[in-house]
Parts: C-alpha cells; structure tokens; sequence
C-alpha cells in the first residue's frame, strides 16, 4: 500500500511560535535546526530557526501528515517555495507586539502567493495583549484592502487547543473547496 | 664441499652442520659465514614484519570487534527509543480518544439541557402568553358587558315613558346618570377604548404568529439561501462545535437553512443555527437569497472523495 504524505506550512514573524505550534502538535520531538539569534534587529529571543522546523503527524491510514515550520527571516526567504510546494495548506503566524505587523504580514502573503491565491490560508495573531490597538477586525481591513478574505485568529502558539484552532479553520477552508452534498 | 640451499635454511641443524661444514678452507669459511649471516639476518627481518603484520591484524580485530559492540549497543538503544516511542504515541492516542468521548458526552449534556432549557422556555412564554390572552380576552368581555348596559341605559333615558311605567327593572340613579350629558362622552370614550382594545387584540393576535412562527424556525426564513461575505472575529460569535467549518462552508457557497442545521449535526442543531445565522447577521456579514447561484467549485468524485477522506483523517488524528 502506498503511503501518502501531505504537508502543513507554518511560516511567519520570527518569534511569532512556529517552533512551538509544531513542538504542540507532532507526535515526534521536532526537528529544529536552531541557531543562536544574530538577527536581534527582527526579534531579541535567543534562539532562531535557521533552515526550517520538521514534525510529523500519523494518520489513521498511517499516512503523514508533515508539519514544516520555515525560517522566520526575510533573508531566508528564498527557501519558502522549497517548503511550500505542494502544501496543503499554510498558517501564518503574526506576532502583534512588533512595530508593524501588517507589513509583516504582507511579506508572508506576498513570500506564499501561490497558497495564498488558492486561499488555503489562515492567519494567527500572537501575543495580541501586547498590542491592543490592532484588532482582528483592523487585520480584515487590511486584508480586504489587498482584495483577501482570509479567517483571521487570535491565538496563543503554547496552547495546544489553540493551534488546533488554526488548523481546524485550514482544513475547514480545504473542506470548503468540495460542494456540500444535498 | 658447499653448503645447498637446503642445508642453509634447515635451521634447526645449522650449527652442527655449520661446524662440520665450516672446516673447509679460510676462504670458504667466510664466504660460507658470510651467506650463513645474510640469511640469518633475512630471516630475522622476515619475522619481525610477520610479527608485525600480526600485531597489526590483532589490532584491527580489536577495532572491529569493538565497533560491532557500539553498533549494537547503538540499535538496541535506537530500537528501545522506537518502543518506547510508539508506546507513548499509542498512550498519547488512547488519551486524546478518551478525551475526546468525554468532551463528546458533556456537549451532549450540554445540547440536552440547551433543549430542556429551550422546551421549557418555550413552554412557559406559551402559558403566559395564553393566560395574556384569557385576561385580554376576559376584559373585553367586560368591557363589552359595560358598553352594552351603558348602550341600554342610553336607549332607556330616551323613552321615559318606559322608565315611568316601571318597565325598566334598573335603579332611579342609574336613569339619572344616563341622562346626564356627560354620560354621551363617557360612552364615546368607552367606545374607542374598546376599538383600541380590539386594535390591541388584532396586533397581539399577529405578534403571536410572528412568535408562533419564530418558535418553529429559529427566526431565519425557510427557503432562503444564505451566505457569508467577510471572515467574522470568532471571538465574537457564540463558541461550538464545527462553528469554523460552518463559517468556512458558507464563505465558500450559499447553504440552505436545513443544510446549515444538518452541518451542524441535525434538526436538534436548529437553535444554534439559527443563533449563529442571527449573530453573523447583526455583524452585517450575512445575506440571503432566494435563488442558488452556481457553484465554482470542484466536483469531480473521485478526487473529491479521496481529498473529503484525507481531511477526514486529519481531522480524526488532531481531535478536532
């Protein structure tokens, strides 16, 4: 029997909690290729992802589900299509308390079009107590400013049932492509 | 006499045959001693590099058999690691089972009490509303009763001749009171009072329907088709189950309400809904039509089973 492999995305700020969504969730201890952080500029955390994050889920099939987890940097962009291509789906992971996180954003949407324009995409917002002033609401401004209607969570990436959340709303948006039977 | 070849290697006889040998001439002797030393010095060399070649043959062993020490070693802790591990998973497994079913039997609980809840609510705003009714209707009644002697007494006050033979079986007051130019004004109030309770009536009469009708669908038409048109913040509609794929579904096409109530789970789901349809509504993210529009999206069966099968399994693996 042949043994299908699907995969997950989770990309975003660095420090927004890829590593840790994907640590919540694999049945595996993840494959993290950390590094200590050079780049105190973009996030002052210790340690970076420096190539990209790697858990797995088994499903009932005993297929796998793959969780892939890129680097956060803008620098190491040209490694997202690798990643990305022929994803199921992709979470993007904001970190609010940054200076501008829409931009931040827009670099995500733009890194991942090809996903993004088949709108297998949700977004979720960390550390959203630490900046009170951007909304979901203020981030489906933004995105319907872009022409994109996208589920947009508030999310806490240590928490297991969060990051479920997420990935209940991609799959929904998966499921949402098939038309619903009479 | 010369020494063979064979004599010179014959080492275990070489001194004596040396000796015996060795008496020829000065010239021989040394020549003889000479080759006798060369081989001697050969041979030694030869067992030193024989002795070598051991040592080191030994010490390869050494190595290999240490090396295959580690690498079992080495995989009898990988395949421990691997036990141990497909033992968690499967413990993890039979937890997040056992969660799940307990979460499923409290949302059950949860629906049943909704239900109960909801019948009886249901039940007692349909007592008070008839007991309103009763009373409504009972005052008019009086009303009507009040309006009709009053209505008599008029009548009575206009023919005296009536009241003088006695025929009139009411008091003298109530004569007098009749009689009285006030009494016509009090009569025309009471008159618009009974139209205003009558009014009353007709609109209680109609809010009943609405309610009666409400009751039964949730507040949301039948046979409208709605839809979504912008992504709701979900931390402000009422939480539950497959509220996100609900959301999603009807992002993505017009559902019916006996679809949305069958994507929630059944016609027991037809309060949350209609809770749900009400909420996305007031947000002015919902609209309906009365005509289906064509769907764009993928149909083809076979993909179509196998991709609803993976999510399926994703779903089921994540508990969610």
């Amino acid at each position: 029997m042949t043994q299908l492999t699907e995969k997950i995305i989770f990309a975003g700020s660095m420090g927004s909690g890829k590593t840790t969504a994907i640590k919540s969730i694999s049945e595996i201890e993840p494959i993290s290729t950390e590094v200590t952080n050079n780049d105190t500029k973009q996030s002052d955390k210790e340690l970076t992802t420096m190539a990209m994050d790697f858990g797995t889920l088994t499903l009932s099939d005993d297929s796998k589900l793959l969780l892939y987890g890129t680097p956060g940097q803008e620098r190491l962009s040209f490694m997202w299509s690798v990643i990305a291509d022929g994803a199921l789906g992709l979470i993007i992971l904001i970190d609010n308390s940054i200076s501008d996180p829409l931009a931040n954003l827009d670099i995500y949407l733009k890194g991942f079009s090809g996903l993004v324009s088949q709108s297998n995409v949700v977004i979720g917002i960390t550390k959203s107590d630490l900046n009170h002033s951007l909304d979901v609401a203020a981030y489906h401004k933004h995105l319907k400013s872009k022409g994109l209607s996208l589920p947009v969570f508030t999310v806490d990436a240590r928490k297991t049932e969060d990051v479920l959340l997420l990935l209940d709303g991609l799959i929904s948006l998966c499921e949402s492509q098939y038309i619903l039977e009479e | 006499m010369e020494l063979i070849q064979e004599e010179i290697l014959n080492k275990s006889k070489n001194d004596s045959h040396l000796s015996t040998l060795l008496n020829n001439t000065q010239g021989d002797k040394f020549e003889l001693l000479q080759n006798y030393r060369e081989k001697m010095t050969e041979e030694k060399k030869a067992e030193l590099s024989l002795s070598a070649q051991n040592n080191e043959v030994l010490t390869a062993i050494q190595n290999l058999v240490d090396s295959s020490n580690k690498v079992q070693n080495t995989l009898s802790l990988e395949i421990e690691k691997v036990l141990v591990s497909e033992l968690n998973a499967s413990q993890q497994e039979s937890e997040k089972q056992k969660e799940l079913i307990t979460r499923l039997q409290q949302e059950l609980l949860q629906k049943q009490e909704s239900e109960k809840y909801y019948q009886e609510s249901l039940e007692k705003l349909k007592e008070e509303h008839k007991t309103e009714l009763i009373k409504l209707s009972s005052s008019h009644q009086k009303e009507l009763t009040a309006l009709t002697n009053k209505e008599k007494s008029s009548t009575f006050s206009e023919d005296p001749v009536f009241l003088k033979e006695g025929k009139f079986t009411g008091s003298a007051q109530m004569y007098e009171e009749t009689s009285n130019d006030e009494d016509e004004l009090e009569v025309s109030n009471a008159a618009e009072l009974y139209q205003k309770k009558l009014r009353e009536e007709a609109e209680l009469s109609k809010a009943a329907d609405v309610y009666q009708q409400e009751s039964t669908e949730g507040g949301v038409e039948q046979g409208l088709y709605y839809k979504l048109i912008g992504w709701p913040d979900f931390n402000r509609l009422t939480k539950g189950n497959r509220i996100i794929p609900l959301a999603s579904r009807l992002m993505a096409q017009q559902m019916s309400l006996k679809q949305i109530e069958h994507f929630l789970g059944g016609p027991t789901e037809k309060e949350r809904a209609s809770t749900l349809l009400d909420e996305l509504s007031s947000l002015g993210l919902l609209t309906s039509s009365a005509t289906k529009e064509e769907q764009n999206t993928i149909n083809n069966k076979p993909e179509k089973s196998n991709r609803l099968q993976l999510f399926k399994r994703i779903r089921s693996s994540l508990g969610i």
